[in-house]
Protein backbone atom coordinates (compact mmCIF):
# COMPACT_ATOMS: atom_id res chain seq x y z
CA UNK A 1 0.00 0.00 0.00
CA UNK A 2 1.30 3.08 -1.27
CA UNK A 3 0.98 6.76 0.07
CA UNK A 4 -0.86 9.75 -1.05
CA UNK A 5 -1.75 10.10 -4.63
CA UNK A 6 -5.30 10.02 -6.40
CA UNK A 7 -5.96 8.48 -9.59
CA UNK A 8 -5.99 11.50 -12.11
CA UNK A 9 -2.67 12.57 -10.92
CA UNK A 10 -0.68 9.10 -11.35
CA UNK A 11 -2.89 7.60 -13.90
CA UNK A 12 -5.28 10.00 -15.48
CA UNK A 13 -3.17 11.02 -18.67
CA UNK A 14 -3.79 7.18 -19.64
CA UNK A 15 -7.29 8.22 -20.70
CA UNK A 16 -5.99 9.30 -24.29
CA UNK A 17 -4.56 6.31 -25.63
CA UNK A 18 -7.48 4.21 -23.43
CA UNK A 19 -10.42 5.46 -23.39
CA UNK A 20 -12.66 3.09 -21.28
CA UNK A 21 -10.06 4.31 -18.40
CA UNK A 22 -11.56 7.11 -16.51
CA UNK A 23 -8.71 9.57 -16.98
CA UNK A 24 -8.68 13.41 -17.48
CA UNK A 25 -9.41 14.95 -20.78
CA UNK A 26 -7.24 18.12 -20.03
CA UNK A 27 -10.46 20.17 -20.17
CA UNK A 28 -10.58 19.61 -16.46
CA UNK A 29 -10.55 22.82 -14.23
CA UNK A 30 -10.89 24.18 -10.71
CA UNK A 31 -11.16 28.09 -9.92
CA UNK A 32 -8.29 29.40 -8.04
CA UNK A 33 -8.39 31.59 -5.51
CA UNK A 34 -8.58 34.94 -8.25
CA UNK A 35 -11.81 33.45 -9.76
CA UNK A 36 -9.73 32.25 -12.64
CA UNK A 37 -9.79 28.95 -13.72
CA UNK A 38 -6.68 26.69 -13.43
CA UNK A 39 -6.52 23.67 -15.74
CA UNK A 40 -4.71 20.21 -15.29
CA UNK A 41 -2.02 19.85 -16.97
CA UNK A 42 0.44 17.32 -16.90
CA UNK A 43 3.43 18.97 -15.29
CA UNK A 44 3.86 16.83 -12.32
CA UNK A 45 7.77 16.12 -11.20
CA UNK A 46 9.01 13.39 -9.24
CA UNK A 47 9.61 16.01 -6.32
CA UNK A 48 9.99 19.57 -5.09
CA UNK A 49 6.46 20.35 -6.50
CA UNK A 50 3.98 19.51 -3.85
CA UNK A 51 5.96 20.96 -0.81
CA UNK A 52 4.31 22.04 1.46
CA UNK A 53 2.29 18.37 1.72
CA UNK A 54 -1.29 19.14 0.67
CA UNK A 55 -3.79 18.87 3.19
CA UNK A 56 -6.12 16.06 3.43
CA UNK A 57 -7.62 16.07 7.02
CA UNK A 58 -11.27 15.91 6.92
CA UNK A 59 -12.51 19.49 6.73
CA UNK A 60 -9.48 19.78 4.08
CA UNK A 61 -11.24 17.01 1.60
CA UNK A 62 -14.52 18.44 2.53
CA UNK A 63 -13.41 21.87 0.62
CA UNK A 64 -11.49 19.94 -2.36
CA UNK A 65 -15.44 17.59 -2.59
CA UNK A 66 -17.58 20.01 -1.82
CA UNK A 67 -16.35 23.60 -2.03
CA UNK A 68 -16.33 24.38 1.48
CA UNK A 69 -14.50 23.20 4.28
CA UNK A 70 -17.03 23.14 6.82
CA UNK A 71 -19.96 21.30 5.05
CA UNK A 72 -20.48 18.12 3.40
CA UNK A 73 -23.77 16.82 1.63
CA UNK A 74 -26.00 17.88 0.11
CA UNK A 75 -23.91 20.02 -1.04
CA UNK A 76 -23.05 18.16 -4.47
CA UNK A 77 -19.38 16.98 -4.52
CA UNK A 78 -18.37 18.75 -7.39
CA UNK A 79 -14.42 18.39 -7.02
CA UNK A 80 -13.78 21.59 -7.69
CA UNK A 81 -12.16 22.55 -4.23
CA UNK A 82 -8.45 21.74 -5.08
CA UNK A 83 -6.67 24.47 -5.93
CA UNK A 84 -8.36 26.90 -3.18
CA UNK A 85 -7.49 24.37 -0.54
CA UNK A 86 -4.13 24.12 -1.40
CA UNK A 87 -3.39 27.98 -1.32
CA UNK A 88 -4.91 27.75 2.09
CA UNK A 89 -0.98 26.63 2.71
CA UNK A 90 1.09 29.21 1.31
CA UNK A 91 -1.19 31.83 -0.14
CA UNK A 92 0.10 31.54 -3.47
CA UNK A 93 -2.31 31.16 -6.30
CA UNK A 94 0.64 29.82 -9.09
CA UNK A 95 1.62 27.22 -6.39
CA UNK A 96 -1.45 26.03 -5.42
CA UNK A 97 -2.28 25.41 -9.29
CA UNK A 98 0.01 22.67 -9.49
CA UNK A 99 -2.02 20.33 -7.31
CA UNK A 100 -3.80 19.90 -10.68
CA UNK A 101 -0.94 18.51 -12.36
CA UNK A 102 -0.84 14.82 -13.21
CA UNK A 103 1.85 12.51 -14.50
CA UNK A 104 2.47 11.34 -18.03
CA UNK A 105 2.88 7.80 -18.55
CA UNK A 106 6.26 7.78 -19.96
CA UNK A 107 7.31 9.54 -16.35
CA UNK A 108 5.44 6.50 -14.54
CA UNK A 109 6.64 2.96 -16.74
CA UNK A 110 6.00 0.31 -13.86
CA UNK A 111 2.52 1.76 -12.78
CA UNK A 112 1.25 2.63 -16.14
CA UNK A 113 2.87 -0.49 -17.48
CA UNK A 114 1.19 -2.44 -14.69
CA UNK A 115 -2.06 -0.80 -15.70
CA UNK A 116 -2.44 -1.33 -18.96
CA UNK A 117 -1.23 -5.01 -18.80
CA UNK A 118 -3.49 -5.93 -15.69
CA UNK A 119 -6.14 -5.14 -14.00
CA UNK A 120 -7.25 -1.46 -13.51
CA UNK A 121 -9.43 0.09 -11.01
CA UNK A 122 -11.49 2.43 -12.20
CA UNK A 123 -13.25 3.44 -8.89
CA UNK A 124 -11.28 2.30 -6.67
CA UNK A 125 -11.68 4.52 -3.46
CA UNK A 126 -10.19 5.78 -0.22
CA UNK A 127 -12.80 4.21 2.42
CA UNK A 128 -12.78 7.83 4.15
CA UNK A 129 -12.23 11.22 3.17
CA UNK A 130 -9.01 11.96 5.40
CA UNK A 131 -6.14 11.09 6.03
CA UNK A 132 -3.47 7.71 6.32
CA UNK A 133 -4.31 6.20 9.59
CA UNK A 134 -8.00 5.61 9.34
CA UNK A 135 -7.65 4.77 5.94
CA UNK A 136 -4.74 2.23 6.25
CA UNK A 137 -7.22 0.85 9.08
CA UNK A 138 -9.96 -0.08 6.43
CA UNK A 139 -7.23 -2.37 4.89
CA UNK A 140 -6.75 -4.07 8.00
CA UNK A 141 -9.46 -4.08 10.24
CA UNK A 142 -12.08 -3.20 7.24
CA UNK A 143 -13.32 -0.29 9.05
CA UNK A 144 -11.06 2.75 10.79
CA UNK A 145 -13.81 1.94 14.32
CA UNK A 146 -15.22 5.82 13.73
CA UNK A 147 -11.60 7.58 13.23
CA UNK A 148 -11.39 10.13 10.87
CA UNK A 149 -8.23 11.30 11.82
CA UNK A 150 -4.91 10.56 12.60
CA UNK A 151 -5.43 9.39 15.89
CA UNK A 152 -4.73 5.73 17.40
CA UNK A 153 -6.98 3.31 18.57
CA UNK A 154 -5.74 0.44 20.80
CA UNK A 155 -8.98 -0.77 22.05
CA UNK A 156 -12.07 -1.64 22.59
CA UNK A 157 -11.92 -3.08 18.87
CA UNK A 158 -15.44 -5.34 18.12
CA UNK A 159 -13.71 -6.60 14.69
CA UNK A 160 -10.40 -8.51 14.42
CA UNK A 161 -7.75 -7.53 12.13
CA UNK A 162 -7.58 -10.11 8.80
CA UNK A 163 -4.55 -11.05 10.76
CA UNK A 164 -5.41 -12.65 13.43
CA UNK A 165 -8.78 -13.53 11.39
CA UNK A 166 -6.26 -15.71 8.93
CA UNK A 167 -3.91 -17.18 12.02
CA UNK A 168 -7.37 -18.55 13.53
CA UNK A 169 -7.90 -20.10 10.24
CA UNK A 170 -4.73 -21.42 9.96
CA UNK A 171 -3.33 -19.41 7.63
CA UNK A 172 0.01 -17.91 7.66
CA UNK A 173 0.01 -13.93 7.54
CA UNK A 174 2.96 -11.35 7.61
CA UNK A 175 3.31 -7.68 7.29
CA UNK A 176 6.46 -6.63 5.77
CA UNK A 177 7.70 -3.11 6.94
CA UNK A 178 10.64 -1.72 5.24
CA UNK A 179 12.88 -1.58 7.83
CA UNK A 180 12.69 -0.87 12.00
CA UNK A 181 13.99 2.90 10.98
CA UNK A 182 10.75 3.10 8.67
CA UNK A 183 8.64 0.51 10.94
CA UNK A 184 4.59 -0.16 10.49
CA UNK A 185 2.18 2.86 9.97
CA UNK A 186 -1.05 2.65 11.59
CA UNK A 187 -0.95 -1.01 13.23
CA UNK A 188 1.76 -0.36 15.90
CA UNK A 189 -0.64 -1.93 18.27
CA UNK A 190 -0.13 -5.37 15.86
CA UNK A 191 3.47 -4.61 16.37
CA UNK A 192 3.09 -4.52 20.13
CA UNK A 193 1.48 -7.56 20.63
CA UNK A 194 1.82 -9.83 17.79
CA UNK A 195 5.64 -8.66 16.41
CA UNK A 196 5.84 -12.13 14.99
CA UNK A 197 3.32 -10.85 12.82
CA UNK A 198 5.94 -8.33 11.19
CA UNK A 199 9.31 -8.74 8.84
CA UNK A 200 10.99 -6.45 7.14
CA UNK A 201 11.41 -5.99 3.13
CA UNK A 202 14.17 -7.82 3.13
CA UNK A 203 12.67 -10.92 4.69
CA UNK A 204 9.90 -10.52 1.92
CA UNK A 205 12.80 -10.32 -0.64
CA UNK A 206 14.43 -13.98 0.71
CA UNK A 207 10.82 -15.36 1.49
CA UNK A 208 10.75 -15.23 -2.48
CA UNK A 209 13.80 -16.51 -3.02
CA UNK A 210 12.76 -19.56 -0.64
CA UNK A 211 8.94 -20.15 -1.82
CA UNK A 212 8.12 -19.60 1.71
CA UNK A 213 5.66 -16.53 1.35
CA UNK A 214 3.06 -16.35 3.47
CA UNK A 215 -0.22 -16.87 2.17
CA UNK A 216 -1.49 -13.26 2.25
CA UNK A 217 1.46 -10.47 2.50
CA UNK A 218 0.87 -6.91 3.26
CA UNK A 219 3.84 -4.84 2.26
CA UNK A 220 4.77 -0.94 3.35
CA UNK A 221 7.27 0.85 1.93
CA UNK A 222 9.61 3.04 3.41
CA UNK A 223 8.58 5.90 4.69
CA UNK A 224 11.15 8.22 5.56
CA UNK A 225 14.80 8.66 4.03
CA UNK A 226 17.39 7.71 6.81
CA UNK A 227 20.73 5.68 7.06
CA UNK A 228 19.97 1.96 7.02
CA UNK A 229 19.88 0.35 10.40
CA UNK A 230 22.09 -2.45 9.17
CA UNK A 231 24.70 0.26 7.93
CA UNK A 232 24.37 -0.45 4.39
CA UNK A 233 23.98 3.33 3.08
CA UNK A 234 21.59 5.17 2.33
CA UNK A 235 17.41 4.50 2.80
CA UNK A 236 15.61 6.61 0.37
CA UNK A 237 11.46 6.63 0.92
CA UNK A 238 9.67 4.97 -1.37
CA UNK A 239 6.28 5.35 0.00
CA UNK A 240 5.36 8.40 -2.69
CA UNK A 241 3.98 10.59 -0.22
CA UNK A 242 5.09 14.38 -1.13
CA UNK A 243 7.61 15.00 -1.03
CA UNK A 244 9.42 12.15 -1.59
CA UNK A 245 11.19 10.90 -4.98
CA UNK A 246 8.24 9.49 -7.29
CA UNK A 247 10.53 6.88 -8.80
CA UNK A 248 12.24 5.67 -5.63
CA UNK A 249 7.95 4.23 -5.40
CA UNK A 250 7.81 3.10 -8.55
CA UNK A 251 11.03 1.25 -8.54
CA UNK A 252 9.69 -0.20 -4.90
CA UNK A 253 6.88 -1.81 -6.78
CA UNK A 254 8.88 -3.01 -9.79
CA UNK A 255 10.91 -5.18 -6.85
CA UNK A 256 8.04 -6.59 -5.90
CA UNK A 257 6.64 -7.58 -8.85
CA UNK A 258 10.04 -8.66 -10.19
CA UNK A 259 10.34 -10.86 -7.60
CA UNK A 260 7.56 -12.54 -7.84
CA UNK A 261 6.78 -12.48 -11.53
CA UNK A 262 10.70 -13.95 -12.08
CA UNK A 263 9.86 -16.59 -9.82
CA UNK A 264 8.42 -19.74 -11.71
CA UNK A 265 6.95 -21.27 -8.37
CA UNK A 266 5.36 -17.86 -6.60
CA UNK A 267 4.04 -16.33 -10.81
CA UNK A 268 1.79 -18.80 -10.82
CA UNK A 269 -0.12 -18.42 -7.86
CA UNK A 270 0.48 -14.77 -6.43
CA UNK A 271 -1.99 -12.16 -7.06
CA UNK A 272 -0.60 -8.69 -5.88
CA UNK A 273 -2.08 -5.72 -5.56
CA UNK A 274 -1.01 -1.99 -5.87
CA UNK A 275 -3.12 0.30 -3.82
CA UNK A 276 -2.88 4.37 -2.57
CA UNK A 277 -4.23 4.72 1.03
CA UNK A 278 -5.79 8.30 0.00
CA UNK A 279 -5.43 10.83 -2.52
CA UNK A 280 -3.21 13.08 -0.15
CA UNK A 281 -5.16 16.47 -1.25
CA UNK A 282 -4.37 15.95 -5.23
CA UNK A 283 -7.03 16.52 -7.58
CA UNK A 284 -9.32 13.77 -8.77
CA UNK A 285 -11.81 14.59 -11.01
CA UNK A 286 -14.61 11.23 -9.59
CA UNK A 287 -17.18 12.32 -6.70
CA UNK A 288 -16.69 9.99 -4.19
CA UNK A 289 -20.18 7.99 -4.38
CA UNK A 290 -22.45 6.92 -1.00
CA UNK A 291 -21.61 3.95 0.70
CA UNK A 292 -23.51 1.60 3.42
CA UNK A 293 -22.71 3.73 6.62
CA UNK A 294 -20.14 1.72 9.08
CA UNK A 295 -22.46 1.92 12.33
CA UNK A 296 -19.96 4.30 13.76
CA UNK A 297 -20.34 8.75 13.93
CA UNK A 298 -17.49 10.80 14.39
CA UNK A 299 -18.68 14.03 15.52
CA UNK A 300 -18.04 17.29 14.24
CA UNK A 301 -15.34 17.73 17.06
CA UNK A 302 -13.34 15.58 15.25
CA UNK A 303 -14.05 15.69 11.90
CA UNK A 304 -13.57 19.39 11.96
CA UNK A 305 -16.85 20.32 10.21
CA UNK A 306 -19.94 21.35 11.12
CA UNK A 307 -21.00 17.87 10.40
CA UNK A 308 -21.17 14.56 12.04
CA UNK A 309 -19.99 11.75 9.22
CA UNK A 310 -22.17 8.62 9.23
CA UNK A 311 -19.33 7.15 7.55
CA UNK A 312 -21.50 6.81 4.30
CA UNK A 313 -19.70 8.09 1.86
CA UNK A 314 -16.22 7.27 0.61
CA UNK A 315 -12.95 9.35 -0.32
CA UNK A 316 -11.36 10.49 -3.21
CA UNK A 317 -10.13 8.26 -5.91
CA UNK A 318 -6.87 6.04 -5.75
CA UNK A 319 -4.86 4.36 -7.96
CA UNK A 320 -5.33 0.02 -7.27
CA UNK A 321 -4.09 -2.34 -9.60
CA UNK A 322 -4.81 -6.03 -9.82
CA UNK A 323 -1.35 -8.36 -10.79
CA UNK A 324 -1.76 -11.97 -11.85
CA UNK A 325 -1.46 -14.29 -15.00
CA UNK A 326 -4.60 -15.14 -14.44
CA UNK A 327 -5.83 -11.61 -14.76
CA UNK A 328 -6.93 -9.96 -18.96
CA UNK A 329 -4.81 -7.97 -20.32
CA UNK A 330 -6.02 -4.35 -19.83
CA UNK A 331 -8.74 -5.02 -18.08
CA UNK A 332 -10.76 -1.86 -16.73
CA UNK A 333 -13.41 -2.23 -13.44
CA UNK A 334 -15.91 -0.14 -13.37
CA UNK A 335 -17.03 -1.49 -9.53
CA UNK A 336 -16.71 0.40 -6.85
CA UNK A 337 -14.02 -0.94 -4.63
CA UNK A 338 -12.46 0.45 -1.32
CA UNK A 339 -10.03 -0.37 1.25
CA UNK A 340 -12.33 -3.03 3.01
CA UNK A 341 -12.72 -5.13 -0.04
CA UNK A 342 -9.21 -6.25 0.82
CA UNK A 343 -10.41 -8.14 3.88
CA UNK A 344 -13.62 -8.62 2.07
CA UNK A 345 -11.64 -10.37 -0.17
CA UNK A 346 -9.16 -12.66 1.89
CA UNK A 347 -12.02 -13.18 4.21
CA UNK A 348 -14.08 -14.86 1.38
CA UNK A 349 -11.06 -16.78 -0.27
CA UNK A 350 -9.04 -18.15 2.65
CA UNK A 351 -11.96 -18.16 5.50
CA UNK A 352 -15.45 -18.21 3.89
CA UNK A 353 -18.44 -17.69 5.76
CA UNK A 354 -17.78 -15.01 8.67
CA UNK A 355 -20.25 -12.53 10.32
CA UNK A 356 -17.80 -10.93 12.82
CA UNK A 357 -16.62 -7.90 10.59
CA UNK A 358 -17.71 -4.27 9.85
CA UNK A 359 -21.22 -3.43 7.89
CA UNK A 360 -18.71 -1.84 5.33
CA UNK A 361 -16.58 -4.99 4.82
CA UNK A 362 -19.87 -7.11 4.37
CA UNK A 363 -20.52 -5.04 1.41
CA UNK A 364 -17.40 -4.27 -0.27
CA UNK A 365 -17.12 -5.80 -3.55
CA UNK A 366 -14.38 -8.49 -3.68
CA UNK A 367 -12.06 -8.75 -6.25
CA UNK A 368 -10.02 -12.15 -6.84
CA UNK A 369 -12.44 -13.06 -9.27
CA UNK A 370 -10.75 -11.03 -11.70
CA UNK A 371 -8.13 -13.37 -12.26
CA UNK A 372 -10.63 -15.22 -14.60
CA UNK A 373 -8.52 -16.03 -18.04
CA UNK A 374 -9.02 -19.93 -18.60
CA UNK A 375 -5.42 -20.29 -19.07
CA UNK A 376 -1.94 -17.98 -17.65
CA UNK A 377 -0.60 -15.30 -19.87
CA UNK A 378 2.76 -16.55 -21.43
CA UNK A 379 6.24 -14.86 -19.98
CA UNK A 380 6.18 -13.47 -23.04
CA UNK A 381 2.77 -11.33 -22.34
CA UNK A 382 3.78 -10.60 -19.01
CA UNK A 383 6.51 -7.13 -19.06
CA UNK A 384 9.20 -7.17 -16.78
CA UNK A 385 11.10 -4.32 -15.07
CA UNK A 386 14.85 -3.57 -15.20
CA UNK A 387 15.99 -0.55 -12.33
CA UNK A 388 18.53 1.66 -13.07
CA UNK B 1 7.71 -8.68 -24.31
CA UNK B 2 10.52 -5.83 -23.93
CA UNK B 3 11.86 -5.26 -20.45
CA UNK B 4 11.12 -1.96 -19.73
CA UNK B 5 13.34 0.76 -17.68
CA UNK B 6 12.70 2.14 -14.55
CA UNK B 7 14.66 5.27 -13.44
CA UNK B 8 15.64 6.09 -10.43
CA UNK B 9 16.25 9.06 -8.24
CA UNK B 10 19.15 11.07 -8.36
CA UNK B 11 20.99 10.61 -5.57
CA UNK B 12 20.20 14.25 -4.10
CA UNK B 13 16.63 12.92 -3.90
CA UNK B 14 17.83 11.39 -0.50
CA UNK B 15 17.33 14.69 2.12
CA UNK B 16 17.18 12.89 5.50
CA UNK B 17 17.16 16.34 6.99
CA UNK B 18 13.69 16.84 5.71
CA UNK B 19 11.43 18.01 8.20
CA UNK B 20 8.74 15.03 9.28
CA UNK B 21 5.57 15.68 7.51
CA UNK B 22 2.08 14.69 9.54
CA UNK B 23 1.86 11.41 8.73
CA UNK B 24 5.42 10.60 10.36
CA UNK B 25 4.78 12.75 13.43
CA UNK B 26 1.49 10.73 14.14
CA UNK B 27 3.70 7.63 13.82
CA UNK B 28 5.81 8.56 16.48
CA UNK B 29 2.74 9.97 18.74
CA UNK B 30 2.04 6.34 18.43
CA UNK B 31 5.04 4.80 18.78
CA UNK B 32 5.21 7.69 21.90
CA UNK B 33 2.11 6.62 23.30
CA UNK B 34 3.42 2.97 23.81
CA UNK B 35 7.05 4.20 24.94
CA UNK B 36 5.25 5.85 28.39
CA UNK B 37 2.67 2.91 28.70
CA UNK B 38 5.09 0.13 28.35
CA UNK B 39 8.40 2.51 30.71
CA UNK B 40 10.29 1.33 27.82
CA UNK B 41 13.83 1.97 28.48
CA UNK B 42 15.60 2.90 25.01
CA UNK B 43 19.17 3.06 24.12
CA UNK B 44 19.31 6.95 23.52
CA UNK B 45 17.07 9.06 25.44
CA UNK B 46 15.21 11.32 22.60
CA UNK B 47 13.74 14.40 23.25
CA UNK B 48 11.11 14.67 21.68
CA UNK B 49 11.31 17.99 20.39
CA UNK B 50 14.44 16.87 18.40
CA UNK B 51 12.11 14.40 16.61
CA UNK B 52 12.09 17.23 13.61
CA UNK B 53 13.84 15.44 10.57
CA UNK B 54 13.08 11.98 9.18
CA UNK B 55 16.83 11.28 10.41
CA UNK B 56 15.72 11.60 13.42
CA UNK B 57 12.48 10.21 13.52
CA UNK B 58 14.18 6.97 11.72
CA UNK B 59 16.38 6.43 14.62
CA UNK B 60 13.55 6.46 17.31
CA UNK B 61 11.45 4.39 15.30
CA UNK B 62 14.44 2.22 14.59
CA UNK B 63 14.81 1.44 18.25
CA UNK B 64 11.31 1.29 19.44
CA UNK B 65 10.41 -0.92 16.96
CA UNK B 66 13.72 -3.35 18.16
CA UNK B 67 12.17 -2.37 21.86
CA UNK B 68 8.86 -3.88 21.09
CA UNK B 69 9.68 -6.77 19.55
CA UNK B 70 12.31 -7.85 22.23
CA UNK B 71 10.03 -6.98 24.75
CA UNK B 72 7.32 -9.18 23.38
CA UNK B 73 9.81 -12.00 22.50
CA UNK B 74 11.12 -11.58 26.54
CA UNK B 75 7.73 -11.47 27.98
CA UNK B 76 6.41 -14.88 29.27
CA UNK B 77 2.96 -16.72 27.76
CA UNK B 78 0.48 -15.86 30.68
CA UNK B 79 -2.68 -16.28 28.36
CA UNK B 80 -3.58 -18.65 25.79
CA UNK B 81 -3.37 -17.65 22.44
CA UNK B 82 -6.51 -16.61 20.60
CA UNK B 83 -8.44 -19.40 19.47
CA UNK B 84 -11.58 -19.10 17.20
CA UNK B 85 -14.14 -21.20 15.90
CA UNK B 86 -12.80 -22.24 12.46
CA UNK B 87 -15.19 -20.92 10.04
CA UNK B 88 -16.69 -23.79 7.51
CA UNK B 89 -14.23 -23.04 4.17
CA UNK B 90 -16.48 -21.74 1.53
CA UNK B 91 -17.50 -24.75 -1.02
CA UNK B 92 -15.60 -24.99 -3.59
CA UNK B 93 -16.96 -27.97 -5.95
CA UNK B 94 -17.51 -26.93 -9.23
CA UNK B 95 -21.10 -26.74 -8.95
CA UNK B 96 -20.74 -23.90 -6.61
CA UNK B 97 -18.22 -21.74 -8.23
CA UNK B 98 -20.48 -21.49 -11.48
CA UNK B 99 -23.20 -19.97 -9.33
CA UNK B 100 -22.96 -16.55 -9.81
CA UNK B 101 -22.35 -14.09 -6.62
CA UNK B 102 -24.72 -11.96 -6.90
CA UNK B 103 -23.49 -8.54 -5.80
CA UNK B 104 -19.90 -8.22 -4.73
CA UNK B 105 -18.17 -9.02 -7.67
CA UNK B 106 -16.72 -7.41 -10.22
CA UNK B 107 -19.12 -7.07 -13.13
CA UNK B 108 -18.62 -3.56 -14.95
CA UNK B 109 -15.19 -4.34 -17.19
CA UNK B 110 -13.95 -2.69 -20.23
CA UNK B 111 -10.29 -3.33 -22.08
CA UNK B 112 -8.04 -0.64 -22.43
CA UNK B 113 -5.88 -2.63 -24.38
CA UNK B 114 -7.30 -4.29 -27.25
CA UNK B 115 -10.88 -4.48 -28.90
CA UNK B 116 -9.90 -8.13 -30.09
CA UNK B 117 -9.37 -9.35 -26.57
CA UNK B 118 -12.68 -11.38 -24.86
CA UNK B 119 -14.32 -10.05 -21.96
CA UNK B 120 -13.60 -12.46 -18.70
CA UNK B 121 -15.88 -14.35 -17.17
CA UNK B 122 -17.12 -13.68 -14.25
CA UNK B 123 -16.42 -17.22 -12.03
CA UNK B 124 -13.70 -18.58 -13.28
CA UNK B 125 -10.86 -18.88 -10.13
CA UNK B 126 -7.51 -18.91 -10.88
CA UNK B 127 -5.66 -22.49 -8.98
CA UNK B 128 -3.92 -19.29 -6.85
CA UNK B 129 -4.36 -21.35 -3.36
CA UNK B 130 -1.58 -23.64 -3.91
CA UNK B 131 -0.14 -21.64 -1.11
CA UNK B 132 -2.87 -22.31 1.25
CA UNK B 133 -1.95 -25.61 3.47
CA UNK B 134 1.78 -23.87 4.39
CA UNK B 135 1.97 -23.39 8.60
CA UNK B 136 3.43 -21.01 10.36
Amino acid sequence: MMENRSFDHMLGALKAQYPSIDGLTGNETNPDTTGAQAAVLPQAEYQSQLDPDPNHHFAAVNLQIFGDPANGPPLPPTMQGFVRSYYTQQQNVAHSQKILYYFTPDKLPVLTTLATEYALFNRWFASIPGPTICNRAFAHYGTSFGQVSMDLFYVGKQYKSIYDRLLAANHTVKLFYYDQASSTMEVVNLLQNEPSLFGTFPDFLRACDDNALPDYCFIEPNYTDHDAPDGSGEAIACDQHPDHDVRAGEQFIATVYNKIRNNPKLWPNTAILIVYDEHGGIYDHVPPPACTPDGFVAQPADTGTLDAFHFDRLGVRVPAILVSPWVQKGAVINDVFEHASIPATLTDFFIGAYDARSPREKVANTFLDLLSLDTMRSDDDCPSFQLE
Amino acid sequence: MAIIRVPGPPPEAFRKNRPISDLIKSQIRHFQHLEQKLRLDLPTKFSPHDLTTEDAASRYIAEMTAALRDQSAAAPQTTAPIRVPRPQRRDNTPALRAIPKPLRQPQQIDLAASASAKKPRTKKRAPANSAKKKRP
